[in-house]
């Protein structure tokens, strides 16, 4: 989610209309499972189809909208503390992590993930010439603590694999409701993503510029928000419907010449039905 | 010639009851228990021990005219009685977090005449995270 790039590609629109939201870490499945306490992450396997729609900056479309139907996969194994979560609701694709200290409040993780690419020449005809962004591994750690119904998630990651040389934090707040078998959610965030960080994917260099006819920009940190509510109802012992409206900021990250369409806000909406197996 | 075919015919008759009484047994079990049917039979929650919530009606026959009673079992709360009737109807609404049988009886008495559960089912399992200290250091 840190990563601007990831707001207007499509393969976010796709997160967005079927994921249920695209939070760093499983802050939001917990929320949306109506975990009450730090309990056992499960163990599945999700397949389902969504759609979706999106409107705020945008790199490849003039209008900075979107809309499409998807099919999404989402998978999640533990074993002794060790996770692999795969296209869970993170952005990142997949995250690997150890559980390293748990209590029944508090639960710490060491976590590593590597983030989509960033903008390239595949991205829009306007970034001919453009140097490829490829994508991060961050590696870093996420407290979470359980009070009742609410979650708070502070994270702190840098990339190791040392393209971006940059660092990346949030701080995430989240409740969940149960009104009869609907399991709703709200959950809202600050992420700050540091100069190296943004500079990586969204400057423009005096070379790219000559070569694309962009400004030239120089990345800033940036601090961003964002914001999702959520419901989720069980169907059947296997299957689950999702619906998700977000709404975030994009300040500190809109001013790159990389955006075709830029907007202060972004607002999303999506739904999805998932077989888990 | 005739004594065979009487011989033959009461090991017929001794097997014929031998197969079907057992199975008529089990006819009759199911028999009262399909006198008392509800609908729909299973909830879902999304997570396991959460508070499951379904909407379900009991219909139940008998062949006497009686005082009935629908029983939650475990808690042995009376739902509802009737007088000088032979079926009956009863709306409820659930709310549990785990499986629960209900019960037919007669009014005043503790023979389940009977028995039908509602089976609560969840998509995701929830176990508690085992305490403990720092694993790393």
């Amino acid at each position: 989610m840190y990563s601007p790039v990831k707001k207007i590609t499509a393969a976010v629109l796709l997160s967005i209309a079927i994921l249920p939201s695209a939070y760093s870490a499983d802050i939001a499945r917990s929320l949306r499972n109506n975990t009450l306490e730090n309990t056992e992450p499960d163990n599945f396997f999700e397949i389902g189809v969504g759609a979706g729609a999106y409107v705020g900056s945008s790199m490849s479309e003039a209008d900075g909208k979107d809309a499409g139907l998807g099919v999404n996969l989402s998978a999640s194994y533990n074993w002794k503390g060790f996770f692999i979560d795969v296209f869970a609701e993170t952005g990142e694709p997949v995250v690997i992590g150890y559980n390293a200290y748990n209590n029944d409040v508090w639960s710490f993780d060491l976590v590593t993930g590597t983030t989509g690419d960033g903008v390239s020449e595949d991205t829009d005809d306007r970034f001919i010439g453009i140097n490829k962004r490829e994508s991060s591994s961050m590696f870093g750690g996420r407290l979470t603590g359980y009070f009742g119904q609410n979650i708070l998630q502070v994270s702190l990651k840098h990339d190791v694999k040392g393209r971006s040389k940059g660092t990346v934090a949030s701080a995430l707040l989240g409740r969940n409701w149960q009104y009869r078998n609907w399991n709703f959610h709200g959950l809202m965030g600050l992420y700050l993503s540091d100069a190296k960080f943004n500079d990586y994917y969204l400057g423009v260099t005096e070379e790219e510029s000559a070569a694309t006819g962009l400004e030239t920009y120089d990345g800033k940190a940036s601090l961003t928000f964002n914001s999702s509510l959520g419901v989720t109802y069980p169907i059947s012992e296997n299957w689950i419907y999702r619906a998700t409206v977000g709404f975030g900021s994009n300040f500190g990250q809109n001013d790159t010449s990389l955006f075709q369409k830029r907007r202060n806000f972004n607002a999303s909406i999506g739904t999805s039905i998932s077989y888990v197996f | 010639m005739k004594l065979t075919y009487r011989v033959n015919l009461t090991a017929m008759v001794a097997l014929f009851a031998c197969s079907v009484f057992p199975v008529t047994a089990e006819s009759e079990q199911r028999q009262q228990n399909q006198n008392l049917v509800v609908s729909p039979k299973r909830c879902v929650a999304l997570r396991q021990g959460q508070i499951c919530y379904q909407e379900v009606t009991f219909r139940w026959q008998q062949l006497q005219v009686g005082n009935y009673c629908l029983v939650e079992l475990p808690t042995q709360v009376i739902l509802k009685c009737w007088q000088q009737v032979r079926s009956g109807e009863f709306d409820l609404d659930f709310q549990d977090n785990q499986s629960t049988p209900f019960a037919l009886r007669v009014q005043g008495q503790e023979q389940n005449l009977s028995v039908v559960p509602i089976t609560v089912s969840w998509v995701f399992k929830s176990s508690k995270r085992p305490k403990s200290s720092w694993k790393l250091f």
